[in-house]
């Protein structure tokens, strides 16, 4: 599955919130666990030696406040999230792509399902997918979505 | 018909006279202790016991009271009573000061801690706030899930 909106870019240096909405995927299920990963898009210019380490924490929500990009007004939003603080992007890395991905283990009827999905990635262009693993015990969801730096 | 027992003190033997149903007669025989000159001065049949509950109602201030029976045979049971009755707990002291409309230095208790009494203190209760989250970098799942494999799929990868 592909989210068309991307991510907005991220200045070099910066450090902001990063959040994927889970809510129509888990349902009724509750998310016990998210991991993000970041690595560097192949295939370009662009510099970063550990980009595993500009996610700087990860935590599942159950709520999050949009804040609008228009008059930066708050909206409260309820759901199932997965919110990640994203930053320290090196100058290095100015104008290059990220890959961020999200994973959230649900739990559904008190078991948890821990399997992980291997998503084959090749050549990226501008793709964002999300994949979903359904088993009878519980659900397993990996997104990822461009980040594009800018300086 | 009354029994005599005799009261071995350090410093003076004593010999009290006990009246059944009317409390102990102090008969001195040699000079009595000081803790017993009080009851016995008033001429009166009358313990140890009753002299102290005449002093416990006699409204004296808790300091003056313990200073009276400092070298008397008060038991740690009336000593008890008495200081319950001296509404020195600090409870007593926010009682009087929410009641008089005023607000004394009440720090001056707590070793110069900032203290409210009628204050909500409900921060401390509240959820942390949810984190705030641009809206150009929250992205939503449509739900629109691919089913990769059950459990006994040969190819867990294709849907």
């Amino acid at each position: 599955m592909r989210i068309v909106t991307p991510f907005d870019p991220i200045e070099v240096g910066e450090i902001d919130n990063f959040a994927f909405d889970f809510t129509a995927d888990v349902g009724a299920a509750t998310i016990v666990s998210t991991n993000w990963t970041c690595v560097l898009a192949p295939y370009q210019t662009a510099v970063d030696p550990a980009p595993q380490s500009r996610v700087l924490s990860a935590s599942r929500q159950t709520s999050v406040q949009l804040r609008s990009s228009v008059d930066g007004s708050l909206q409260t939003r309820l759901g199932s999230f997965s919110v990640a603080l994203i930053g320290g992007m090196p100058a290095s890395a100015a104008g290059g792509t990220y890959i961020l991905e999200a994973t959230a283990e649900a739990e559904r009827n008190g078991r948890v399902q821990a399997t992980r999905i291997m998503i084959p990635f090749g050549p990226l262009l501008a793709c964002d997918r999300l994949v979903i693993k359904r088993s009878e015990r519980g659900l397993s969801m990996r997104s990822s979505i461009e980040l594009q730096s800018e300086i | 018909m009354a029994d005599t027992i005799v009261v071995d003190f350090p410093s003076a033997a004593l010999s009290v006279q006990v009246v059944p149903a009317t409390g102990a007669k102090i008969a001195a025989e040699s000079w009595i202790a000081p803790e017993f000159q009080a009851t016995g001065s008033r001429g009166d049949p009358v313990g140890l016991e009753f002299g102290l509950h005449t002093e416990r109602s006699s409204g004296n201030p808790l300091e003056a009271v313990l200073s009276q029976h400092a070298n008397s045979i008060a038991s740690p049971e009336l000593i008890s009573r008495t200081r319950r009755t001296g509404e020195t707990s600090i409870e007593a002291v926010a009682r009087q000061v929410g009641g008089a409309g005023s607000a004394p230095a009440l720090e001056s208790l707590t070793g110069g801690a900032g203290t409210s009494i009628d204050a909500l203190l409900a921060l401390e209760w509240v959820d942390p706030p949810a984190p705030i989250v641009s809206s150009g970098r929250a992205l939503r799942s449509s739900g629109k899930i691919r089913i990769l494999g059950g459990p006994g799929n040969a190819r867990p990868l294709r849907g």
